[in-house]
C-alpha cells in the first residue's frame, strides 16, 4: 500500500492521539500491520504524546495514592498466560478485556449507586464497542478468505509440513499482486530481531519486503504485502534480521520458496 | 534513533516492567515513583476531579501490572505505554460521566483539583532535574505552536475528540483541522525528539 508521506504523517499523528474516526482507525491499522514505517511513525508520535503529559500542569496526588495503587494492582487475580492474539496484535482485544475487568473491579469497590450506574453504562458501552469490533473483525476475516479463494491466487510453500521445523505459506494474489504470509512453528525472533521477507529476482539482488515476528505459539500472519512488479521473480526467502529490517540480507535465508511456473 | 537526553538513575523502565511481569511489586512501586505524578497530572486535566483522577491512576497501574507480560518495547517507551492507558481510562471515565450527567443532577460535586504541587512523588534529585528539563522543553514546544494548532491537539488529547468532532466544535472544515493537527504534531516531534523518555522506539 502506498501512502504519500504527508498523509502517513497526518494519519500516524492523529492515530497516536486517538483522533481518527473508528473506520479510519481500522483502515489505518490494516496499513500498520504491513508497514514497519507506519509503525515507527505511530511509535514516535506516541512518544510525543507521552511528553505532552508533562504539559498538563502539576497537581499533587494524595500521599497515600502510591499505597492504594500498589494495593489495587497487586490484589488482582492475574493470569500470567499470554492470550492468543489474532493477526498483527493491533486489534483492541486486550484493551477491551482490560476495560471489562476494570469495570468489574469498580463494581466491587462499593462507591454507591451513582458509581454502579456509571459502571452499567460503561459495561454497555464496552459491549457495544466489543460488538462493533467483532463485526469489523468478521468483515476483515471474510475479506481475507475471499482473497485466499480468489482463482488468481498461487500458493507457495516453504518448509516441510509434518516436521517440527517452521512451515510458511505464501498466498500470492496475481491479480492484486499482493501476498499474504502465513507461518507456523516459527519460533519468535530473538530480542531486537525480526524475520524479513525477500523477493529474489531471476537477475539481480534480493528485494527487501516486510519484517514481522511470530507469536509465542509460533504463528504469524502478514497481509497485503505488495509484490514487486516489472521484475521476473524466481523465489521468496526468509532471513533473520535486526528488528527494523535490512536493505540487503545480513544472514543466510533459512527458508526459500521457488516460484515455479504454474505453482 | 536519537538518544534520549540523560537517563534516570537506577533500573531502566523496561526492566521494571519485566520485573512486574514476574510479579515483583517493588518494581511497580519504583515505576509509580517515576511516572505517577505525571500520569496523575494528565488524569486531573482530563477528568477534573481529584478522586476521579486517583481512580484513573489506580486503574492505569493495575492494567500495567496485568499487561506487563505483553509489553512490547518495539512499540515505544514504558512512559508512552502508561500515558496511553491513563488517557484512555480517563477519557472512558469522562464519557461515562457525561452520559450519566444527562440523567442525574450534579449536586454532589467533589472539590476541584488543587493548584500547583506542594509535594512531588519523585525519589531522586537526578530524576527531578531531568523531569524539569523535559517539562520546560514541552512548555516551550507547545508555546511555539500556533494557537489553532495547539487547540486542535489539546481537544484530541484532553477531550478525546476525533478530528471531525473538533471540526464541528470549532466550525472549521475537516481538512483544516487535519492539517493543523499534522503540522502541530510534526513541530512537536521535531522539538521534542531529544527529550523522549527512556526506551523510546
Amino acid at each position: 500500500m502506498n501512502t504519500p508521506p504527508e498523509d502517513l504523517q497526518g494519519l500516524a499523528a492523529a492515530y497516536a492521539l486517538g483522533a481518527l474516526e473508528p473506520a479510519e482507525a481500522r483502515a489505518f491499522e490494516a496499513l500498520l500491520a504491513s508497514s514497519p514505517e507506519a509503525r515507527r511513525e505511530v511509535a514516535e508520535y506516541r512518544e510525543v504524546g507521552a511528553l505532552l503529559a508533562l504539559g498538563s500542569g502539576s497537581a499533587a496526588a494524595s500521599p497515600d495514592l502510591k499505597a492504594r495503587v500498589l494495593e489495587r494492582a497487586t490484589s488482582q487475580k492475574v493470569a500470567r498466560i499470554t492470550p492468543r492474539r489474532m493477526g498483527s496484535g493491533w486489534a483492541p482485544w486486550v484493551a477491551l478485556a482490560a476495560s471489562l475487568v476494570a469495570v468489574a473491579s469498580l463494581a466491587l469497590s462499593g462507591r454507591g449507586l451513582r458509581q454502579r450506574l456509571t459502571d452499567r453504562e460503561a459495561t454497555i458501552a464496552a459491549i457495544r464497542d466489543s460488538l462493533s469490533a467483532q463485526e469489523a473483525k468478521l468483515a476483515q476475516r471474510e475479506e481475507e478468505l475471499n482473497s485466499l479463494l480468489d482463482p488468481n491466487v498461487r500458493l507457495i510453500r516453504m518448509g516441510t509440513p509434518g516436521t517440527p521445523e517452521p512451515v510458511v505459506q505464501l498466498f500470492w494474489n496475481r491479480r492484486s499482486n499482493q501476498m499474504l504470509v502465513h507461518a507456523f512453528q516459527l519460533k519468535p525472533a530473538a530480542s531486537k530481531r525480526a524475520y524479513q521477507l525477500w523477493f529474489i529476482p531471476k537477475n539481480g539482488k534480493p528485494i527487501p519486503s516486510v519484517t514481522f515476528n511470530s507469536e509465542p505459539g509460533g504463528h504469524a500472519m502478514v497481509e497485503r504485502i505488495p509484490v514487486p512488479a516489472d521484475v521476473e521473480l524466481a523465489a521468496a526467502a526468509l532471513t533473520d534480521e535486526p528488528e527494523g529490517g535490512s536493505p540487503q540480507p545480513t544472514t543466510t535465508p533459512f527458508l526459500v520458496g521457488k516460484f515455479e511456473a504454474g505453482t | 534513533m536519537t538518544e534520549p537526553k540523560g537517563s534516570t538513575p537506577g533500573p531502566r523502565d523496561v526492566d521494571l516492567v519485566l520485573r512486574m511481569a514476574q510479579g515483583d511489586e517493588a518494581a511497580l512501586g519504583l515505576l509509580y515513583d517515576r511516572l505517577g505524578s505525571v500520569l496523575y497530572a494528565v488524569a486531573c486535566r482530563i477528568v477534573g476531579q481529584k478522586a476521579d483522577a486517583e481512580e484513573v491512576v489506580m486503574e492505569a497501574f493495575s492494567q500495567a501490572w496485568r499487561d506487563a507480560p505483553r509489553f512490547d518495547q518495539a512499540r515505544g517507551s514504558v512512559a508512552a505505554w502508561l500515558t496511553m492507558m491513563t488517557r484512555s481510562r480517563a477519557l472512558d471515565l469522562v464519557r461515562s460521566q457525561s452520559r450519566r450527567e444527562r440523567i442525574t443532577d450534579t449536586a454532589a460535586r467533589e472539590e476541584p483539583v488543587a493548584g500547583p504541587a506542594m509535594s512531588a512523588g519523585f525519589p531522586s534529585p537526578g530524576a527531578i532535574v531531568l523531569d524539569e528539563e523535559r517539562r520546560r522543553a514541552v512548555a516551550a514546544a507547545l508555546a511555539a505552536l500556533s494557537v489553532p494548532q495547539r487547540e486542535a491537539i489539546e481537544l484530541a488529547y484532553y477531550d478525546g475528540l476525533s478530528q471531525s468532532e473538533i471540526a464541528e466544535r470549532l466550525k472549521e472544515p475537516l481538512g483544516t483541522i487535519k492539517t493543523r493537527m499534522r503540522l502541530g504534531m510534526q513541530k512537536l516531534r521535531e522539538a521534542l525528539r531529544p527529550y523522549y523518555f527512556e526506551g523510546a522506539a
